[in-house]
């Protein structure tokens, strides 16, 4: 018998035992693949191995998972190091002495101190987690919806009412909606010469208002700039990654806006002329 | 020098015995890192960070005996943090798969200057296909020796599992190394029998 009769006996042998094997359990390339790690660490024996062995023998891909894995088990624990080269170890100590530095200088704040630092690191590792954003919405969103069923909350029926007015039409909003009507009548009624009257009232008042303004910027104008400075050594401490510190420095801002604000809507006799 | 003497003048903020320490095993830390992330300059920049974190938790280390898996830990905890601060990022261009036979077959990149065998530089491309849970497997049980039962505590699964994921983990990356061009033939890098 040739060669090349036997290749052909042997195709054809293969391509009868994939069709019965197509119409019965199908191919077994699974099974033989998940027995090949314990044949490759030599654990299995007896029939199970010959049993894959014989599987290989016919399955060319199986095959080739094998002698990939006969490989590969050496190799992998050879890759359990990576050289970084001579640099990096100079980085890492600088990186650290950096941090040495900072911790000596702030020496580990206790009481009042310690508690910010602690709340610092805490919001930084909440905010860096993937789901914050969704859960802020989240609660968000049933707050809102607690206020305005809640009795007694002052946005209690806000939705119904604004539904309602957009329902109803533009003048059927309180107040604002009469009084637009009002003045388109009142407009209409009036000619070119009313109008000049009232631009005239309109730039006295504006000029009222620009006084007012001019005073509110300078009385307010030290706790403004305090609160600047503020915020910018908040942003300068965050940079450094000296969240307690920048903390404290919010904290402050926080009073130097209350300051600026109570200061800005003071009323002082002028003010009200 | 012993682990543990070592250890101990660390804690105690000695700037020498850190920078042995240091040497000592950030080969370990860029490899972990580099597996986990894929990528060379990100890699190096969070094996600094990894250090970094240690350096920080020094103290909470009681156990000599245990310091590497410790420190595995500690690595694999900043990896996946990375990993999930990249996914909030715009994704990058991913490569598609059939371009990787080849890119297989392309010449050295910087990257690929870095870990200098070609196995190497196949297993680890091939990593990057495995889903996260088997890559995770591979790094820390196959090429890191790290103990079931601590690769176990890591990923928070019971031992059973790492035990059969483990096998599976292997096949699938022979698998993946298969199918980007790994195997035996005339561009393959398999040349051993297997029996």
């Amino acid at each position: 018998m040739t060669g090349g009769t036997r290749d052909n006996d042997r195709r054809r042998d293969e391509g009868f035992v994939r069709d019965v094997l197509a119409r019965t359990s199908g191919p077994a390339c699974d099974r033989a693949c998940g027995q090949l790690p314990d044949l490759v660490d030599g654990l299995l024996t007896g029939l199970d191995r010959d049993l894959v062995q014989g599987h290989l023998e016919h399955c060319a891909g199986c095959r080739q998972v094998a002698v990939v894995l006969g490989w590969l088990t050496p190799a992998l624990p050879a890759m359990a190091t990576i050289d970084p080269g001579p640099a990096f170890t100079a980085a890492v100590l600088a990186r650290t002495s950096d941090r040495r530095q900072q911790a000596a200088a702030l020496a580990e704040p206790g009481g009042a101190a310690g508690l910010m630092d602690r709340l610092g690191r805490w919001w930084e590792t909440q905010i860096l987690r993937p789901g914050f954003p969704a859960q802020v919405a989240y609660v968000a969103t049933i707050v809102l919806v607690l206020l305005t069923v809640t009795p007694g909350s002052p946005i209690k029926d806000v939705p119904g009412k604004a539904l309602s007015t957009m329902q109803a039409g533009g003048g059927a909003i309180p107040v604002v909606g009469p009084a637009l009507n009002n003045a388109s009548t009142w407009l209409d009624a009036r000619g070119a010469s009313a109008l000049a009257g009232i631009s005239a009232d309109l730039r006295g008042r504006w000029h009222r208002t620009e006084s007012s303004l001019a005073r509110r910027f300078d009385r307010s104008g030290a706790s403004r700039t305090e609160l600047a400075a503020y915020l910018d050594q908040t942003l300068t401490r965050i940079r450094d990654g000296e969240l307690g510190q920048a903390t404290y420095e919010l904290f402050s801002a926080g009073k130097a806006a209350g300051r600026a604000w109570t200061e800005w809507w003071t009323e002082d006799d002028d003010d009200d002329q | 020098m012993d682990p543990a003497e070592l250890l101990q003048k660390c804690q105690n903020g000695d700037e020498l015995a850190w920078e042995v320490l240091v040497r000592q095993h950030q080969g370990r830390i860029c490899s972990i890192a580099y597996h986990y992330v894929g990528e060379q300059d990100e890699a190096m920049d969070l094996a600094q960070e990894i250090f970094v974190r240690v350096y920080r938790r020094l103290d909470t280390c009681t156990d000599s005996e245990k310091f590497v898996s410790w420190l595995s830990r500690i690595a694999r905890n900043a990896c996946i943090d990375h990993l999930r601060r990249r996914k909030a990022r715009p994704p990058r261009q991913d490569i598609p798969a059939e371009d990787m036979v080849a890119l297989a077959g392309a010449g050295p990149t910087p990257e690929d200057e870095w870990i200098s065998s070609s196995r190497q530089r196949m297993v680890h491309r091939a990593l990057q296909h495995l889903s996260e849970i088997n890559r995770e497997i591979i790094v820390l049980k196959d090429i890191q020796g790290l103990p079931l039962e601590e690769i176990a505590g890591m990923l928070d699964l019971p031992l059973g599992t790492i035990k059969s994921r483990s096998s599976r983990a292997r096949i699938e990356l022979a698998k993946a190394i298969t199918e980007i061009g790994g195997g035996p033939g005339p561009n393959g890098y398999g040349a051993e029998a297997v029996t």
